[in-house]
């Protein structure tokens, strides 16, 4: 998402500008006629105000001074608006570019209607009925427009820690991909991730599961690596849950999309939840959870990433067949698998020695 | 954490103090029952016009000051500052204007349900159609046969003074004034075309107006353009107490502003080339600051207004004109039982003889204009005085008041009544077997006012 917002905003302002030059150098070459749009444009009248007046570049004594104050004033709309794009194009996240949107849109729209209509107050001109529809309209369009636009722009802030947990997870989905090659398990991994993502843990609660988090990670003490791990678990989950003619799960959907691309899917709305990302391997490969009519939940990242050291919680939460038959679930390919089970209930993180106990 | 809310707050604030203040303004620009409101809550009746104290704290453009007539400063800063001042105080008319503007383009055949006579040397005078019982002052003045009969009257008349020779027709230019008088006709002023070629002309048919058609012509506004607005200014600088109001679009010509305080209120409208002579300009200038020399707030703020470089309309008449003009005529209404009674006697020639001292050029074939005039003298005469015992008394009370002294008969027995109106019916029946003519007096001018409100 952030990359396609960077994509679009930086390809609108360079188109932006593009327009602006094509249409400086046809003018200044003659390329063609603009006789036609120059006279539109000279013409046009709102409320009785001419465009140059409308931009603010006051009233126009001539048709060639009209033409000149409308050159500049429009490529300085234009130009402006267009490094704005560029400029928003360069922000990390996209909650920071929605946000400076938001506000590069209201603002202006808003000093635009408040200062003609300031204008027009202390005006000296009768408006008959057409124009007074006309302002009416104006009104009604872009005063809701811009307040709502500036609401969002204000409260966008809920957004951007969801935004952040999505940066959050296509890092460490990247970094999980790495890992078969430095040889490193899940756990450590984790631990790394703790020093090097910064995530906004601390204003999380430590046990997030109680909130619904269903993005789950299942830690095993003899795990494989994380990319690998979570393809053969989900495989092995095909197997062995394909006739519980389960309903597909966002959140396995998230997972699959992350392994198969490579590249997480930041639409998850349960990523943005919580960025917690687990895989119990081990356990998996056994059934025994889905056997027993249990499902074991992880600790939330915030855990992990706050001390990675300290034991972690062991929840175990039963679950009957009759539930888990209802629970949703989806594979790699958007087939159903077992992984939306494990993330249906609520439970914490289970490390490997918790598991083994379990086990034994 | 706690910034960003604040921040958010006061932004959320700043643009709702905003928004109210556009609402507030949009209202007063755009709803014409509101600012007329506003406009009497800063400043109150037109009687007894006061500045609110507290509203005026406010910047409000009801509370903008007149210019101070400064000679070291040039004409052009006189010229803009005046130009400012009008439009900042009469911005109160802007609805109005908005309303006439949507009544000349939306309305046609407005003046099918209107009268349109001739008043002998006067053509086409279209009365609004008004109607009252008379008086028994009335009937004095010989209007009425008798107190009680329906007598046709208009609340004001707007003269639109053109030149005679002109080269366009009477008809043609009456034609495309049809929807201005229509809207003013719905104002209770009965309008006219009134052509005129030399200033006698012009004042033997206003004067022949005031002596035989009083009730329409009581508060006589004119109108006039270039040659005749230079006429107009003439007329009124030789008579005032016939004008209650004068508009003059460009002036061809200098016209020395009348010496003695008007009651007349002046309107100039001007291109932005007036600067450019310095005689006319200063006489422009003089005309506006005499206009607002009044103790009475409204006309001391509104009598004299000078306005340049308006919006082109593309009208037969500037919207700011028809304004001033049912502006001019709402305060008349009212306030007329402030103005002092016009000069009982005046002699035949009196126009005549202004016209001469003042050294003003007169053209010829006046004489049926003289003619025309000569009725006058006889119903100023006829102007009914309001002597009576209660009156006698109170000013001899009141010698040295000088506010009473300066008031009228009219007004002290509206004042008196008024007065022993409060202190109850006992009062009032006591005053009434001691001054039977008094009382007469007051209740005769009391339903005068009643039905000139309604």
């Amino acid at each position: 998402m952030n990359a396609l917002s960077k994509a679009l905003l930086f390809s609108s302002g360079a188109v932006g500008l593009l327009v602006l030059i094509f249409f400086g150098a046809a003018i200044e070459f003659n390329a063609f006629s603009v006789n036609q749009i120059a006279k539109n444009l000279t013409e046009f009248r709102f409320m009785g105000y001419t465009l140059s007046q409308m931009i603010g570049m006051g009233e126009p004594t001539s048709l060639a001074d009209h033409l000149v104050k409308l050159k500049i004033g429009l490529a300085a709309y234009i130009g402006l608006g267009s490094l704005f794009l560029l400029g928003l194009s360069f922000f990390q996240t996209t909650a920071t570019q929605l946000k400076l949107l938001s506000f590069g849109i209201s603002v202006p729209l808003l000093l635009l209607l408040f200062s003609f209509w300031i204008r027009f107050m202390n005006d000296d001109r009768a408006v008959d009925r057409t124009d007074k529809f006309q302002l009416f309209a104006f009104t009604l369009i872009t005063y809701p427009s811009a307040v709502l636009v500036l609401w969002y722009g204000l409260h966008v802030r809920r957004k951007e820690n969801g935004s952040k947990s999505e940066d959050e997870i296509f890092f460490r989905a990247q970094r999980s991909r790495t890992l078969p090659e430095k040889n490193l398990t899940l756990d450590e991994s984790l631990q790394a991730d703790s020093k090097e993502v910064s995530v906004e843990t601390k204003d999380a609660p430590e046990n997030s599961l109680s909130e619904g988090d269903q993005n789950v990670l299942l830690v095993a003490e003899d795990a494989e690596p994380a990319g690998d791990a979570l393809t053969v678990s989900l495989e092995q989950e095909n197997g062995s849950e394909q006739d519980q003619d389960q309903p597909p799960s966002d959140v396995s959907a998230d997972v699959i999309s992350e392994n198969t691309d490579g590249v997480l899917q930041p639409e998850d709305p349960i990523a943005e939840d919580n960025g917690s990302l687990a895989v119990d391997e081990a356990e998996r490969s056994k059934g025994e959870f889905s056997d027993a009519g249990s499902d074991v939940r992880t600790a939330p990242l915030s855990s992990s990433t706050k001390n990675a050291e300290e034991p972690l919680e062991v929840e175990e939460i039963e679950m009957s067949d009759e539930k888990r038959a209802e629970t949703p679930s989806k594979d790699l390919l958007g087939q159903s698998d077992n992984l939306g089970e494990v993330e249906e209930a609520d439970g914490t993180l289970l490390d490997g020695a918790a598991v083994s106990q379990k086990e034994e | 954490m706690i910034l960003k809310r604040t921040l958010s707050v006061l932004f959320g604030s700043l643009i709702g103090l905003i928004t109210l203040y556009i609402l507030q303004g949009a209202c007063f620009r755009l709803v014409e029952s509101y600012a007329n409101n506003r406009l009497k809550w800063a400043w109150g009746n037109y009687i007894q016009g006061t500045i609110d104290p507290k509203l005026s704290k406010l910047p409000l453009d009801h509370f903008v000051q007149p210019p101070k007539e400064n000679s070291s400063v040039p004409l052009l800063v006189h010229l803009t500052n005046e130009n400012d001042y009008s439009q900042k105080v009469f911005s109160f008319a802007l609805p109005l204007r908005d309303r006439f503007l949507n009544f000349v383009r939306s309305e046609e055949d407005t003046l099918r349900n209107y009268e349109i006579r001739d008043l002998q040397m006067i053509r086409g005078v279209a009365s609004p159609g008004l109607r009252r019982a008379a008086l028994l002052e009335d009937v004095r003045d010989g209007i009425a046969r008798r107190e009680g009969d329906l007598i046709e009257y208009a609340d004001a008349c707007f003269l639109f003074v053109i030149d005679d020779k002109s080269t366009t027709g009477y008809e043609e230019k009456f034609a495309s004034l049809e929807t201005t008088f229509g809207f003013l006709l719905r104002n209770g002023m009965a309008c006219s075309l009134l052509p005129a070629d030399s200033l006698e002309d012009l004042m033997g048919k206003v004067s022949y107006l005031k002596a035989n058609h009083g009730l329409l012509a009581e508060n006589l506004i004119v109108y006039g353009e270039g040659q005749t607005a230079a006429l107009i200014m003439e007329a009124c600088f030789a008579r005032p107490e016939f004008y209650r109001g004068v508009i003059a679009v460009n002036p061809s010509r200098p016209v020395p502003a009348p010496n003695l305080k008007s009651k007349t209120w002046f309107l100039g409208i001007t291109d932005g080339d007036l600067h450019l002579d310095d005689v006319k300009c200063s006489m422009i200038l003089d005309w506006v600051r005499i206009g607002r020399q009044s103790e009475y707030l409204y006309p001391s703020r509104l009598g004299g207004l000078l306005r340049t470089n308006l919006q082109n309309e593309d009208l037969p008449i500037p919207s700011l004109a028809i304004a001033y003009a049912v502006q001019c005529n709402r305060y008349f209404k009212e306030a007329s039982v402030l103005l002092p009674v016009a000069p009982a006697q005046v002699q035949g020639d009196t126009h005549h003889d202004l016209v001469e001292s003042i050294g003003i050029r007169t053209e010829e074939g006046g004489i049926q204009a003289k003619r025309a005039a000569d009725p006058l003298p006889e119903a100023m005469e006829d102007e009914p005085k309001f002597d009576c015992q209660m009156v006698s008394e109170y000013r001899e009370i009141h010698e040295n008041d000088p506010e009473v002294n300066r008031l009228s008969n009219r007004e002290l027995v509206l004042r008196i009544g008024d007065s022993l109106k409060e202190m109850g019916e006992q009062v009032m029946s006591q005053v009434e077997e001691k001054d039977p003519l008094f009382m007469r007096f007051y209740l005769s001018l009391k339903e005068l006012s009643v039905n000139s409100t309604e």
